[in-house]
């Protein structure tokens, strides 16, 4: 293993299980994926 | 159960994915009533065993797990993990790879390289700390 991947695998191995999860949901999100769904339209409005 | 690629990133393996897998120790034909739990939650339903969730976090429920023994064997092999603000079993990474191992899609293959990768620095790890 190079120098290079080590160093990413000590990134993902220093990080708390949440840190590593938002690293990838700030990821896919930075990408346009996982948009917040758009709230229902009141009918009486 | 958080399995799959999801369950590999709250473990350190540097990837990405799309979705988040949870096992459900149900057998699959009782997928409504997961689907009703997930929309009395404020899930928004995509298929028969997809969710959203109200942030756009597509959720995959998962009934069947290729290459792995039931559900309540592979229970022994998870670790509770903080995810989403919630503790939850999360399976363990030499679990996820024997079940990549056997399904092998392309996407599947990538992951198997970055899963053995990091299980070789946590050995390393582990040894070079058991040695001091």
């Amino acid at each position: 293993m190079s120098d290079g991947e080590k160093s990413v695998h000590a990134l993902g191995l220093a990080a708390t299980p949440e840190e590593r999860w938002l690293l990838n949901e700030n990821f896919i999100r930075s990408l346009g994926y996982w948009k917040p769904l758009k709230r229902k339209k009141s009918a009486t409005c | 159960m958080l399995i799959g690629m999801s369950a590999a990133i709250v473990q350190g393996v540097m990837e990405t994915t799309l979705d988040v897998d949870l096992w459900i120790d149900l057998p699959p034909r009782q997928y409504m009533r997961v689907q009703n739990i997930a929309r009395s939650v404020g899930c928004v339903p995509g298929a028969k065993t997809v969710v959203y969730t109200q942030d756009g976090t597509p959720v995959n429920f998962v009934f069947e797990v290729n290459g792995l023994r039931p559900f309540n064997v592979e229970s022994n092999h998870a670790a509770m993990m903080t995810f989403r603000g919630k503790k939850i079993p999360v399976l363990k990474l030499a679990r996820i790879l024997k079940s990549k191992e056997a399904i092998r899609r392309d996407k599947d293959l990538a992951h198997i390289i970055q899963i053995r990768k990091l299980l070789r620095c946590q050995r390393a790890l582990k040894s070079r700390t058991r040695n001091k």
